[in-house]
């Protein structure tokens, strides 16, 4: 019997200090980053990557010609505004998706192209957004915002855990980063430093204990507790950052302090406004340099919203998506209307000579084509200028090429943020065309 | 005013009093918290460590915390500890395996039954270093099965083993075609577990899990089912099940609806489940680009019928000869567990040749032709679960004992588990510098 099971996975929040427990021995993350750092007076790239379970509707995602002249399919209609500053990407694809089961094996690696750990064991990979993050750590409040629209799921489905499905962010192979599911946390998270005191007292404390416990424990079980000691000093650099501003040198923000108010605690009751507040949250936080990084899961792959505003309730969103019927269509042109949403607002901030969108590179991605778990290709679309990196306007289509990788992409997206490594997940380039 | 002077000294007076008896219940307050150290880490915390949380608080009120804040915190540092996080075992030196304390024995016991920690009963023998005799182990095993704890044991370990665990949380169907599913699938759920929770903590036959002739319904779920006379929203056991084709978990919603589609039956499915589930055996999963079945059936075909045509196919008929036919034999119930209004065709051939007509036949196969897989399946799983880890080879031969006293102890589920928790597997640590060959 091992000397020292994992226990439960825990964040104890609501007492104030929350820590991800990992779940096995981490890895270093893939890769070494050299970061090279921009002149400060020109406002940053910031990167947004948003999510959404289940792929979209088989016929109705498609895009025709380039420029401001692209035809869209319905799925993308809400799009349409945007089209000179989009890029459609067909084609791509995370090889490691195909090797598993549906869904849950589907989306855990979806950012990382890892391979995926079955049976009860967790491990993928350090996924895009957090090597971002770690790579920029510093150099704002936040390295990255972690944001979800569906609370994870913890229980297993075809021999994967469904937390594969509820996390498309992972700070290491073996930790899902903690996901803010509420409106009102998530603010705090930006704005709210007061919370924090008392915490390093807290800290200090159980680094003896876990000190004391390790001398006593045999040298794998020392491996699991090293991974806790990991996690709890990662809670402690969020508090060291807590109150400071990142190191601004010659750019910045346009506003320091927050425009909206703090949400309501507790958790949307609908799906209309839980979306709109964590895209408010989004850009609130590009807009005050906050963070760089973020990602927002809209939805769980496999997951249980539903649409009562839209006239579907009748079925869970997976299950909807089973069948590509309008109902079906007017879910996910709801999704789209969300990325819609937060270029617009962007693309309001005027940051010198550019806008807030034009200093972006927002994604929406899914783990799967459409609803019958087809990942031999995966639906991508950009919008942002990514700092004047991204042209814009473009239908990249990958389809039967060799080298089709998502890792590609990522690749891609990481240069356009300053951090330039050889190889990430399964590819070894860039995508020449992004 | 004057009126109210002697009044406000009185008000004044009580307001002293209830301020001072607050100051004075602190210390109270205090000693609480850290009585509670004692069950959230599990064992008696050292003079030295409730000294710790003292000055722990203590150092927070000078630090200008209230007293409200400063429990707080000392509760955060309390579970946040891995002393309340993992469960901690201390292993001898050197590489040979060493039996583990009483305090920690009784942890996996108590982890094991109940899920949680120790109560106070099995803290005082294990305090008393009596835990580690074996008839007080055994006697403290059976005290503990009969506790009400023990649904935990059914809804981890059962539910968890048969795929049915949060049935009522993770199972959707299409609501168009199955309106009522949503308002019945917590009754399914909590039918299984009364079910094992029942075989569990009353010493049951594990042969149950196949044939049992009595189960736990609600009025809802027995009309669901079929099932006449049973009244009111009180659970309740009815037996006689077996005549209206009910009986173990091959008649039970869960299994039946969570092992279908979203808007038919997939035989595959719940002759998969069977195969791999319940017998122990294993399929290569299907080679990619199977085409799709559909979810809405063509006109004029039955799941069955689709399914023949989908799996005739010479490489994919190798496999699904092995599963397919449990899955006919059980599709007189419809995607939610009803008996379907209308005779359906329930014949079918196994893969080993024998020919069976319907459910009972089914039960009664793998009860008789496959009741060692049956059972050797159940002891598998509940020595993995019970030990926190994949069954291994070294485990073989404990495997072989349980199974073999089951076969003269009628089954009785209290057999395997005293014989787990007996084993030195489960009463053993390895030692430090133990390294896997």
């Amino acid at each position: 019997m091992a000397a020292l099971h994992l226990s439960r996975r825990t964040v104890l929040r609501g007492l104030g200090v929350s820590i991800a427990l990992p779940w096995l021995e981490s890895i270093r993350a893939w890769g070494d980053s050299t970061t090279g750092r921009r002149d400060s007076d020109q406002a940053p790239t910031r990167m947004a990557i948003l999510f959404s379970g289940c792929g979209f509707h088989n016929r109705e995602w498609w895009a025709k010609g380039e420029g401001a002249s692209m035809e869209l399919g319905k799925v993308l209609k809400p799009l349409d505004e945007f089209r000179d500053r989009m890029t459609f990407i067909r084609g791509l694809y995370n090889a490691e998706a195909l090797k598993g089961n549906i869904h849950s094996s589907q989306t855990g690696n979806l950012l990382s192209g890892a391979p995926l750990a079955s049976g009860g064991t967790i491990h993928s990979g350090t996924s895009v957004d957090q090597v971002v993050a770690r790579s920029l750590a510093g150099q704002t409040k936040l390295p990255s915002l972690v944001l979800g629209c569906e609370k994870a799921n913890p229980s297993v489905h075809k021999n994967y855990s469904m937390l594969y499905s509820s996390h498309i962010s992972w700070s290491s192979p073996t930790t899902p980063t903690p996901l803010e599911v509420f409106p009102a946390l998530a603010f705090d998270q930006m704005f709210k430093d007061s919370t924090q005191r008392g915490d390093q007292s807290v800290l200090d404390a159980v680094l003896n204990d876990a000190r004391d416990f390790r001398r006593d424990i045999s040298r794998p079980d020392q491996r699991k507790l090293d991974e806790y000691l990991q996690s709890v000093r990662e809670v402690e650099q969020r508090i060291e950052r807590a109150g400071t501003r990142g190191e601004l040198q010659g750019w910045r923000p346009t506003m320091t302090e927050p425009n909206m108010d703090r949400p309501q605690d507790g958790y949307p009751q609908n799906i209309v406004e839980h979306m709109r507040l964590m895209s408010d949250i989004l850009v609130l936080a590009f807009q005050t340099d906050t963070t760089r990084v973020c990602t927002l899961k809209l939805n769980n792959d496999h997951g249980t919203l539903r649409f009562p505003h839209l006239g579907v309730d009748y079925m869970i969103h997976h299950l909807l998506s089973h069948n590509d019927t309008d109902d079906w269509l007017k879910v996910n042109q709801f999704f789209l209307e969300q990325l819609a949403y937060i270029a617009r607002r962007l693309d309001e901030i005027q940051e010198g000579e550019r806008t807030a969108l034009d200093n972006s590179m927002l994604m929406l991605c899914s783990s799967m084509l459409n609803g019958h778990h087809d990942a031999t290709q995966l639906p991508v679309v950009m919008l942002g200028g990514g700092g004047g990196r991204i042209q814009g306007g473009r239908n990249l289509d990958y389809t039967g090429k060799s080298d089709r990788q998502m890792c590609r992409l990522y690749l891609s997206m990481m240069d356009k943020m300053e951090v330039h490594l050889d190889s990430f997940g399964d590819a070894t380039k860039p995508l020449d065309e992004v | 005013m004057k009126a109210f002077r002697p009044t406000a000294q009185k008000i004044r007076e009580r307001v002293e009093a209830f301020e001072q008896q607050l100051v004075a219940t602190e210390p109270v307050h205090l000693e609480s918290v850290i009585e509670l150290a004692n069950q959230a880490w599990r064992r008696p915390l050292s003079q030295k460590e409730r000294q710790q949380l003292r000055d722990f608080y203590r150092t927070l009120r000078n630090e200008q915390f209230n007293h409200p804040e400063a429990i707080r915190l000392t509760l955060v540092r309390i579970l946040t500890s891995p002393a309340f996080l993992y469960h901690q075992e201390s292993p001898n030196a050197g590489h040979e395996p060493s039996p583990v304390s009483n305090e920690q024995l009784a942890n996996r016991l108590s982890y094991f039954l109940w899920s949680s920690l120790p109560d106070s009963a099995l803290l005082q023998t294990a305090s008393a270093n009596r835990l580690t005799e074996d008839t007080v182990l055994v006697g403290e095993t059976r005290r503990m099965l009969q506790d009400p704890r023990t649904r935990r044991l059914a809804i981890h370990f059962a539910c968890q083993w048969l795929h049915v665990r949060d049935f009522d949380l993770n199972i959707e169907k299409n609501e168009i075609l199955y309106p009522q599913f949503s308002k019945l699938k917590s009754a399914m759920y909590e039918e299984t577990v009364r079910f094992f929770e029942d075989m569990f903590r009353n010493n049951g036959s594990i042969l149950d899990l196949l044939d049992a002739d009595h189960t736990f319904l609600n009025a809802e779920l027995a009309q669901h089912y079929g099932i006449p006379n049973v009244d009111g929203e009180e659970w309740q056991r009815v037996d006689g099940l077996r005549q209206f084709e009910r009986g173990g978990i091959l008649g039970m919603g869960t299994f039946l609806a969570s092992q279908s589609s979203v808007s038919r039956t997939s035989p595959i499915l719940r002759g998969n489940w069977i195969f791999e589930t319940l017998l122990g055996e294993r399929l290569p999963r299907p080679p990619p680009n199977v085409p799709q079945i559909p979810e809405k059936l063509p006109p004029n075909l039955t799941a069955r019928q689709m399914i023949e045509r989908h799996s005739s196919e010479a490489a994919c008929a190798k496999c699904h000869q092995k599963i397919d036919p449990y899955g006919f034999a059980l599709e007189q119930f419809d995607t939610i567990g009803r008996l379907r209004p209308q005779r359906v065709n329930t014949t079918t051939k196994l893969a080993d040749e024998t020919s069976i007509e319907n459910v009972d036949a089914l039960r009664q196969y793998l009860l008789k032709q496959r009741r060692g897989a049956v059972v050797d399946q159940f002891c598998r799983k509940l020595l993995g679960y019970a030990l926190g880890r994949s069954v291994r080879l070294s485990d073989e031969p404990l495997l072989a004992t349980i199974n073999r006293q089951l076969e003269t102890n009628d089954c009785r589920f209290s057999t395997a588990v005293e014989l787990i928790v007996t084993s030195p597997q489960f009463r053993k640590i390895r030692g430090r510098e133990f390294v896997a060959p």
